[in-house]
């Protein structure tokens, strides 16, 4: 198998069938057109969760896990924003578990802007956002002890989650806390399953955003999404076609030295 | 207000605490009485093993074994890292040893040396030496994990890419790197890690269009259904899973190399198979516990249906 | 003005590594042009942009990379900043909970100190501080992590007696799938299978090769097919980052626009 150091011709046709839907659809989505988007359940536990902390009168613990300045990180603030925006509203207490401090500065900002969109920014305290290590484990320590400590009602757990999940989610389990958690890491979603109320798995928590917010940009990507994923089905299939053909008629080598198989990976120097 | 519901069968209610108690105990006693049971005979660990075997050694030629691990996961990936240090030195192939991950540092200066060590008290006497700098190189921790790795490969002169070793030693004065130049000399990369995504940076940019390591993989117990993906696409040659691997990989590491009397028994070897009995032991725990759960969700209505009345 | 300024050194700062990858690897010049470009070879460009077919977009790849890698490191501080604002204004004022942000901000300051000190020889007190008390295999950060680690060992049993109930057919066939495949990777779970088993139908069947079936047949679609899924919702997302469209809050102006 060659490496791939530089696209070959079919990546950037994969490249375009995979964008070229996200971007009509965000242009159909801004036009007006209406898109559907089915309802996810562990998104509007959200909701409930805060009006939880709210009644109780102990505060909602939000973290990022180990999520890095990246595309999840950008559906987890469309999230937290709205998270946020609701504990403004209530006056509800709120700490955020910090492990990365480039992303610590990102959610600074978007706390400072909803609770000024609110109308509450004098209800904004720097302590709420705690940067706790950077290390792994460290961090999980920390979140432990402030959700024992704080007695967090609510913990909503979105972003990058490694071994440490567990932990995260078993800290509020011991409190009583309603939990909702979402992530990508498919090795740790069996975790937040055992110990959460609700779990948001994969692409969800991408679609989480655009599900909350309603933004025709967003709902229009999600859209796109679909139908490029559609497309690698169709690739798929053609592929397990074109192997098991050759594999009843002919012998496998074959199927890989045609010209469609072949063009999928750069030609070597 | 009556009783709401019926209480709980007291199997649904165990104390967590007694199960903390049960978990430790299972896993302390093998390690406290060095009980080691013979290793399941893992397929993947065996494939590794064959792999290993072929790796191409030689004067400019360097495996690189990254260390993406620290002292969380160490009881996983330390007995992995362990055993294909300790075969590659068998075999006399030169490698070098990097981390993207900070708590990674002391392992690369201790792992190696610590088996350079123990083969050279076994093989004392019979002229065979392993020394830092003529079979191994420590290149030390790297930040920047992506564009580190993508700078590897590309790099046309690792040498002043690299510069120094972890101790500080210009690279060009290190007798195993005086022929590296590029990637095209490292005939395999190991990647050892219990990190999300670590495996994913080295396979998208550790290779070019003309040159692709061998990637052999060691990665913890539930990282492993994620890497049989690459795998099964051979894009990993080979695999080892968790401590059973290792554990297992060690104990055809003593038949090649030990018992056809090539060196004293090596005591450490036998490590991962006494973490894996730990386990095994502890495995069985959970299972008890998860059957004492579900037998406390069907008794009470197995009692029902034989007009037992309602449980406690 | 501030969302265009972000806009552009976004895209600016994407386009280089979207384009080093999609193009190839040279770029391919006419030769007069080749030649003139180069000069006497001497010259900057000519050293590390221009090769023998034409332009190398990736000349300065290790460079360009070395930088992003400085200005990520830089983040460092902005932790350190939040650390010192949280827990010395605690300690400042003697706020409850003091004691421990004492302890926090002193654990800091040592290691620092002793970071930058240890650069010296592994044998001065500082080297040693470093590789045998706090960051050596059997110092004080590996130790802690190693035990933080280790507590996932008691949660998981807590968590599987808690959760793993049969409570419908799927939950049933999930268990039995998870009980096969743990037996096949542990000593006790072969010798286990293999006495239960020893006579009958299953005599020929090794427990260690059902666990690989199912590990790659059933388990690897499923993988692939969640990775596919949000590769390419990374891929869209990742793009609309790089564009800077429809980003919420952080980056729209006082209007909202």
């Amino acid at each position: 198998m060659p490496g791939v150091q530089h696209a070959s011709l079919a990546m950037w046709v994969l490249a375009a069938a995979l964008l070229g839907p996200v971007f009509l659809f965000i242009m159909l989505a801004r036009r007006g057109r209406k898109l559907y988007i089915r309802r996810i359940p562990g998104i509007d536990a959200i909701e409930e969760a805060v009006g939880r902390a709210t009644e109780m009168g102990r505060p909602v613990a939000f973290t990022t896990g180990l999520s890095g300045v990246g595309p999840l990180l950008f559906a987890v603030l469309g999230v937290f924003g709205r998270v946020v925006q609701l504990a403004a509203r209530y006056s509800t207490g709120l700490f955020v578990a910090q492990n990365n401090p480039e992303v610590m500065a990102i959610v600074e900002q978007v706390m400072r802007d909803a609770y000024q969109a609110e109308g509450h920014p004098e209800r904004f305290d720097l302590s709420m956002i705690r940067y706790l290590s950077g290390d792994q484990f460290a961090y999980a320590s920390g979140y432990m002890g402030t959700v024992h400590r704080e007695k967090a009602a609510s913990c909503l757990l979105f972003g990058h989650f490694a071994a440490e999940s567990l932990i995260l989610a078993e800290a509020g389990q011991q409190v009583g806390a309603m939990q909702v958690a979402g992530t990508i890491d498919s090795t740790q979603v069996p975790f937040f399953l055992t110990s959460c109320d609700y779990t948001i798995i994969g692409e969800e928590v991408y679609a989480a955003g655009a599900y909350l917010s309603r933004d025709p940009v967003q709902l229009g990507s999600l859209r796109g999404q679909d139908v490029g994923k559609l497309i690698i089905y169709a690739i798929v299939f053609t592929g397990v076609v074109i192997a098991t053909w050759y594999g009843i008629w002919g012998t496998a080598h074959e199927g890989y030295d045609l010209w469609l198989s072949k063009m999928l990976l750069p030609p070597p120097n | 207000m009556g009783e709401a519901r019926e209480k709980e069968f007291w199997l649904l209610r165990v104390d967590r605490r007694w199960v903390y108690l049960a978990v430790a105990i299972a896993l302390a006693g093998p390690l406290i009485f060095r009980w080691a049971m013979p290793p399941a005979k893992i397929g993947t660990a065996e494939q590794f093993f064959e792999v290993a075997e072929k790796i191409e050694g030689g004067d400019g030629k360097l495996v690189l074994i990254a260390m993406d691990w620290g002292p969380g996961t160490q009881a996983e990936n330390k007995p992995q890292t362990e055993m294909l240090i300790r075969h590659l030195m068998h075999r006399r192939v030169k490698f070098g040893v990097i981390s993207c991950y900070v708590l990674a540092e002391p392992f690369l200066l201790n792992l190696p040396k610590n088996v350079a060590a123990d083969l050279n008290e076994q093989y004392e006497g019979t002229g065979k030496t392993w020394e830092y700098g003529r079979d191994w190189v420590n290149l030390g921790y790297r930040p920047g994990w992506t564009i580190m790795v993508q700078g590897l490969a590309k790099s046309e002169d690792l040498h002043d890419y690299f510069k120094t070793d972890a101790n500080g030693t210009d690279i060009g004065e290190i007798e195993c790197m005086k022929n590296v130049k590029t990637i095209k000399d490292m005939p395999a990369l190991g990647e050892f890690t219990g990190l999300v995504g670590a495996v994913q940076v080295w396979l998208q940019f550790f290779n070019r269009q003309e040159h692709r390591p061998t990637y052999l993989h060691g990665c913890t117990s539930i990282s492993i259904p994620e890497a049989f993906i690459y795998l099964d696409s051979e894009q990993i040659a080979a695999l080892q899973e968790g401590v059973a691997g290792a554990a297992y990989y060690g104990q055809l590491m003593t038949e090649k190399y030990v018992e056809k009397g090539l060196g004293k028994e090596p005591e450490k070897a036998s490590s991962a198979a006494v973490a894996m009995t730990s386990l095994s032991v502890a495995h069985f725990v959970i299972i008890f516990f998860i059957a004492i759960g579900n037998f406390g969700v069907l008794w009470p209505r197995i009692r029902r249906r034989l007009g037992g009345g309602t449980a406690s | 003005m501030r969302k265009r300024v972000i806009f552009w050194m976004t895209f600016i700062g994407g386009i280089y590594f979207f384009l080093e990858f999609m193009l190839p690897a040279e770029i391919w010049l006419p030769q007069s042009l080749l030649t003139w470009l180069k000069g006497d070879g001497t010259g900057p460009l000519a050293r590390n942009m221009l090769g023998d077919k034409g332009f190398i977009f990736g000349g300065l790849h290790e460079d360009i990379s070395n930088g992003a890698i400085i200005t990520g490191v830089m983040a460092l501080g902005l932790g350190l900043i939040n650390i010192m604002r949280l827990h010395g204004v605690r300690l400042a004022k003697l706020r409850k909970g003091w004691v421990h942000s004492a302890g926090l901000i002193a654990g800091m300051l040592i290691t620092i100190f002793v970071g930058f000190w240890h650069w010296g020889s592994p044998e001065s007190v500082t080297g040693k501080l470093y590789g045998n008390i706090i960051m050596g295999t059997r110092g004080l950060f590996p130790g802690l992590s190693s035990a933080m680690f280790s507590l996932l060992a008691f949660y998981v049993a807590t968590a599987a007696y808690r959760a793993f109930r049969i409570k419908s057919g799927e939950a049933a066939l999930l268990m039995f799938s998870a009980l096969l495949v743990m037996l096949g990777q542990i000593p006790h779970g072969v010798v286990f299978f293999d006495a239960i088993f020893r006579h009958g139908p299953l005599r020929d069947v090794s427990i260690i090769d059902i666990r690989m079936w199912i590990l790659k047949k059933l388990n690897v679609g499923a993988f692939r097919a969640i990775s596919l899924g949000f590769g390419v919702a990374g891929l869209a997302m990742a793009t609309r980052m790089w564009l800077s469209m429809g980003m919420g809050s952080f980056f729209q102006d006082e209007e909202g626009k």
